[in-house]
């Protein structure tokens, strides 16, 4: 189970096998970097708070009771490393009316169709915006419940709330959402 | 329900946080309000734009990068000097206590060398208690710790292993000839 093996990975590091926190690295740099990226809007400050929040938790391993839960934990950092990074400079914002001007950097060169891909990316450049436009802690509740796909109690523990609250912020976040992005819903509907 | 009760209660509707009889109520109401069927269409709408984004994939030197800062780092050292600092007061506190009950058995006109074995085997049984003790809470009061308000929790700490000490001795004291000794004094 992978939750077991996170824990065996985490003693093995303690005991000084750094390639056991490569393997650790490895495994959820992918989703903590599209955290970061959601929460910071922006790709090069994203991959520097997420090489940031493994370093930290590299740190403060030995705080980490191995409870089978290392990806909330890690979670958990990545999200203080977000908050401390928008402390010192908001999200990445542009008004939803400007254009684009370039390509979602996760487009780039992977649409066969130029008319798809501009019409895809151009929608999902106003979903960044719209998130953008989010206070923090609703962006992160959204980031962690639908886009890392965390439960609503590994998101509260990651947040350091009552899940109730994460409920709430993420509640807002989508009558919020629906009312900038409702000229984009047109064709994804049901 | 009205309309806005409705829209109040969609999001937790999507998520199936409603009871049954608040769910049977909300799907009465949609099948007769247009205006609030939209609404949660376009809700799921919101979630289906999320679950649809793309994903960055990190940079080919990111976890090279991560390792050669950690590399440079001592080996995730405890985060918790505190802990230590707060065992050396227990510790302290431990030996203080000894002092008292090596104290309270040398007072008096006892012959001193009569006790010394009891007393250097009450000295050594309290110094191993309090060392295994120490080892063996380090993880429970870690975990303690952490819940805590730091200088309230090593007060804490602190005051609860001086207590144990301090009982587990004078129990000892009691039970022992060194009371005995002591009411033979007292009875003099």
């Amino acid at each position: 189970m992978q939750f077991d093996d996170d824990d065996r990975r985490v003693q093995q590091t303690l005991a000084g096998d750094l390639t056991a926190y490569g393997a650790l690295v490895d495994r959820y740099r992918k989703r903590i970097l599209n955290l970061t990226y959601r929460m910071l809007g922006d790709r090069e400050r994203a991959e520097d708070a997420a090489q940031e929040a493994f370093i930290r938790a590299y740190r403060g391993l030995r705080s980490y009771r191995p409870t089978g839960r290392f990806a909330s934990w890690l979670f958990a950092t990545a999200s203080n490393v977000c908050i401390d990074r928008l402390r010192q400079r908001p999200f990445a914002q542009l008004s939803l009316d400007e254009p684009t001007g370039r390509p979602d950097p996760v487009d780039e060169g992977v649409e066969a169709d130029p008319p798809a891909a501009y019409g895809r990316g151009e929608t999902q450049e106003q979903v960044r915006r719209a998130l953008g436009r989010l206070p923090d802690s609703q962006r992160l509740a959204i980031a962690l419940v639908h886009l890392q796909g965390l439960s609503y109690e590994d998101a509260a523990e990651a947040m350091g709330v009552p899940v109730g609250t994460v409920k709430s912020h993420a509640h807002r976040a989508r009558h919020a959402l629906k009312r900038l992005l409702s000229p984009y819903m047109q064709e994804c509907t049901p | 329900m009205t309309c806005p009760s409705v829209c109040a209660k969609l999001a937790a509707y999507q998520d199936g946080d409603l009871r049954a009889d608040q769910a049977r109520a909300v799907e009465a109401h949609l099948l007769t309000c247009a205006s609030c069927a939209r609404e949660l269409r376009e809700l799921r709408g919101v979630v289906t734009l999320l679950e649809g984004l793309d994903e960055l994939e990190p940079s080919a030197g990111f976890t090279a990068g991560v390792l050669k800062i950690v590399a440079q780092e001592p080996v995730a050292e405890p985060t918790q000097p505190l802990l230590r600092t707060g065992l050396t007061l227990a510790g302290v506190g431990l030996a203080l206590s000894a002092l008292i009950l090596a104290g309270l058995a040398g007072w008096g006109p006892l012959d001193l060398s009569a006790w010394q074995p009891a007393l250097a085997s009450l000295l050594t049984a309290t110094a191993k208690l309090a060392a295994t003790a120490c080892a063996a809470a380090e993880p429970v009061l870690g975990a303690l710790l952490e819940g805590l308000a730091r200088p309230v929790g090593w007060l804490l700490v602190a005051d609860v292993v001086l207590l144990a000490a301090v009982l587990a001795g004078a129990r000892r004291f009691l039970t022992g000839r060194g009371w005995r000794n002591l009411t033979n004094v007292w009875a003099l």
